[in-house]
């Protein structure tokens, strides 16, 4: 039990949630996505803004419809760990942490193993981007807070952008942004609603659904984030999970690169945007 | 921000022999530089004494909660959610729920907190919304029953800092008086050990209920300042950490106070805390008004 | 108090961790464990309390780079624990012989929910069924002024060092409260005086 904080019941669980027979669930079809309006190449509008935090070195704040995250980050600092030793390399320490109420069952307050997992995801795809052959002795913590969540691969890849624009609000020297996208292999088609046989699914070719919401990620059956410097045409770390051909991946890198380009925009636009409210006060 | 103009007072009242700008002396002697300011009326900010940071609410911001609210006091940010999931009751009360606020100062606020369990000072925020919120009956927990007994709805009301500028008190117990506001939770059915709730996609008065707030808490905290006892309303970051202590006011719509703390800084004057008392009950109209929707 | 009990101890100054050190006072940790279970928020909660009420009692810039530790254990709980601890704290501290500005005196009354008449130093079964709680503080410098008899500035006079009341209730209220609490701490300071005398005397007696 956890005496840190105002004790509750013991155990508590989301209720049963018992759906009319008349419900209309969405089901994948050919370019027919959850929301209507979007085609399968649209990426969900993205609101970035950076410096919201006043007590951080750099900040930012990434809305992807209902997607929300805050990212502070606080550094560099000096790591007082003795016995280490001398190191001529700086650490970027990434944490990201999904606020109880963020998902649609209620979190535990207690770190648990995917934002582990996560948090290593994000740091893996900033730190080759970072200088931080410039920073020797020192540690830069960058701390990802998730408010709402909708579909995890989604939420990364939001998360790795708020990140990589919140360290160039700190004025923290990189190589260039990194911006990360996400899209998932979504089977279309009359196969998945006639039978559940595997061999059914795979005959026809899944599509490529970017930044998919939490309702098309359950119909997913694989899906890859991407994280990318546009302007250096490198990319610093691809997660690619589930079932595809290789000829939808190279296709769905494509894409995402394409995206990224995107995001790259409305990255440079929020730190200008930044730059210039603070010159005008 | 304004300090370049109403910083100064501060270098020209210092001595001369001080020729350093006005930045450095605050980081050298923030206690001092502060009382320059003080001792003129006016605050490094540009606020005065008892003048209140400008606030925000916004309702609903969570869709993934039951309900919930963004609460901004000037650069402190927080967003409260609340959660309502079904658990066993006390055997001592067996029809009654639970209200289970939390706060958490996460690391990104503030380089001031660390990751990990929470602070003493999260500890101490959370304990003091849990105590004004059960001893002033905000919420009736016998609304909360499903099925005597067996099961009751427990409300977490978690409370998550963003931004953190001081003044984690009033942003917190803002914003869940505001999140409570607007909870809306489906009408629920208990079946042989089972509650079901049913997913239609719309919510109506019809299948689901919200929660009879008693009263609606708003409160103002006063930092206490140096041994002349200035009482500075609505502290922020900087102020908190020269202040040695701190008034705090919660009152309800009807004007009667719900909770009244005062902690450190020597001994204060009835005077003084009447004063606090009415910049308090100004404080607490404009505060109602902004909880409004 | 009554039925309450509550036990102090204070050691220091002593050496303090390098992490606590404050180069110009003393460090003040205090420690608070409730009468059965381990430290829960409530504790923590009443740990700030005695301690931000204490540090600008205690002359802690005599002591730089030490570290003054209380540890407030609850023994019996009736009603008003934080008052108690306050006292049995004080005590403590008279006792170790720690310089102190000041000695402070708590008292805690209720407003009973059916008579709306305030009662001072509340069981357990009273505080159940009270419409506010107050917890108040004075220290005896307020009272000394106070022995010259002026009635009508008395309430000037009431500085309080530490105030906490939850509940229901109003301005008018409150201040009748603290005017009442003010008068019982007046026999608080009486015996906390009364009891350091005796334990002297005891130790004269002993060393002749």
């Amino acid at each position: 039990m956890d005496r840190k904080r105002v004790a509750g019941p013991e155990l508590s669980v989301a209720p049963l949630v018992e759906y009319p027979v008349d419900r209309k669930c969405w089901i994948p079809q050919k370019d027919h996505r959850h929301d209507a309006s979007r085609q399968p190449e649209d990426m969900r509008p993205i609101y970035l803004k950076t410096g919201l935090i006043n007590q951080a070195n750099g900040s930012a704040y990434i809305e992807l419809e209902k997607t929300k995250i805050a990212c502070g980050v606080y550094g560099p600092r000096s790591v007082k760990r003795v016995g280490q030793g001398f190191s001529g390399h700086g650490v970027l320490n990434c944490e990201i942490k999904f606020a109880t109420f963020s998902c649609a069952k209620r979190r535990t307050n207690v770190r648990d193993p995917q934002e582990k997992n996560l948090s290593l995801i994000i740091s893996q795809a900033l730190t080759p981007a970072v200088r931080l052959d410039l920073l020797p002795k020192s540690a830069i913590d960058v701390y990802i807070t998730v408010l709402e969540s909708d579909g995890i691969s989604s939420c990364l890849s939001a998360a790795i952008t708020a990140a990589s624009a919140a360290l160039a609000h700190a004025g923290i020297e990189m190589l260039d942004l990194v911006a990360a996208c996400s899209a998932s292999y979504i089977p279309t088609g009359p196969s998945i609603t006639a039978t559940e046989s595997a061999g059914s699914i795979a005959s026809s070719p899944p599509q490529i659904f970017m930044d998919a919401d939490l309702e098309e990620e359950k119909h997913e059956q694989g899906s890859i984030v991407l994280a990318y410097m546009p302007s250096r045409n490198e990319v610093t770390h691809v997660l690619q999970s589930g079932k595809a051909e290789g000829a939808i991946i190279s296709q769905s890198v494509e894409h995402c690169v394409e995206a990224c380009n995107k995001i790259y925009a409305v990255m440079h636009h929020a730190l200008l945007e930044s730059i210039t409210e603070n010159k005008s006060v | 921000m304004a300090s370049a103009s109403t910083a100064t007072p501060a270098t020209t009242a210092a001595s001369p022999a001080f020729t350093f700008s006005a930045s450095t002396f605050q980081k050298l002697h923030p206690a001092e530089y502060f009382r320059k300011f003080v001792s003129q009326g006016v605050r490094p900010d540009g606020r005065l004494l008892n003048g209140f940071r400008p606030t925000t609410v916004h309702h609903g911001v969570i869709t993934t909660a039951n309900g919930s609210a963004m609460v901004r006091i000037g650069g402190t940010t927080v967003v409260c959610g609340v959660k309502a999931e079904v658990a066993e009751p006390r055997l001592d009360a067996p029809d009654q729920g639970y209200l289970v606020p939390n706060v958490d100062l996460s690391p990104i606020s503030s380089s001031a907190f660390r990751p990990g369990p929470p602070s003493e000072q999260a500890q101490v925020v959370s304990e003091a919304i849990h105590r004004v919120l059960k001893e002033s009956n905000v919420l009736d927990l016998k609304d909360l029953c499903i099925e005597e007994g067996k099961a009751v709805w427990s409300l977490w009301v978690d409370v998550v800092c963003v931004s953190y500028d001081g003044n984690i008190y009033d942003a917190a117990l803002t914003s869940v008086m505001a999140a409570l506001g607007n909870v809306r939770i489906r009408n629920p059915t208990y079946e042989e050990g089972i509650v079901k709730v049913s997913g239609a996609e719309d919510l109506s008065d019809d299948n689901s209920f919200t929660l009879k707030l008693a009263r609606t808490l708003s409160s103002a905290t006063f930092a206490l300042f140096d041994t002349n006892l200035v009482a500075l309303a609505d502290p922020n970051f900087a102020e908190e950490s020269v202040s040695q202590g701190r008034i705090t006011i919660t009152l309800d719509e009807a004007g009667q106070i719900c909770a009244l703390s005062k902690i450190g800084a020597g001994a204060s004057s009835p005077a003084l805390l009447r004063q606090c008392l009415g910049h308090a009950r100004e404080r607490a109209q404009e505060l109602r008004q902004l909880m409004k929707q | 108090m009554g039925g309450s009990s509550v036990l102090c101890s204070v050691v220091g100054p002593t050496e303090v961790k390098i992490r606590d050190e404050q180069l110009d006072k003393a460090t003040v940790e205090v420690v608070a464990r409730p009468l059965v279970g381990l430290p829960s928020v409530k504790d923590k909660a009443r740990e700030q309390n005695i301690r931000e009420t204490l540090e600008p009692i205690l002359l802690s810039g005599l002591h730089p780079r030490t570290l003054i530790q209380i540890v407030v254990q609850t023994m019996k709980d009736d009603g008003c624990i934080l008052s108690t601890a306050f006292n049995a704290t004080i005590l403590a501290l008279l006792d170790a012989g720690i310089p102190l500005k000041s000695i402070l005196g708590s008292v805690t009354c209720i407003i009973d929910a059916q008579s709306n008449e305030i009662l001072l130093d509340p069981t357990t079964e009273e505080l159940a069924q009270a419409k506010s709680t107050h917890v108040f503080v004075f220290d005896n410098k307020s009272s000394i002024a106070n022995n010259e008899d002026i009635m009508d500035q008395e309430e000037l006079l009431a500085n309080v060092l530490f105030s906490d009341s939850t509940g229901s209730f109003s301005e008018e209220e409150y201040f009748e409260c603290s005017r009442v609490c003010f008068k019982a701490a007046q026999a608080v300071h009486g015996f906390i005086r009364t009891a350091v005398e005796k334990k002297l005397q005891k130790e004269y007696q002993q060393q002749e």
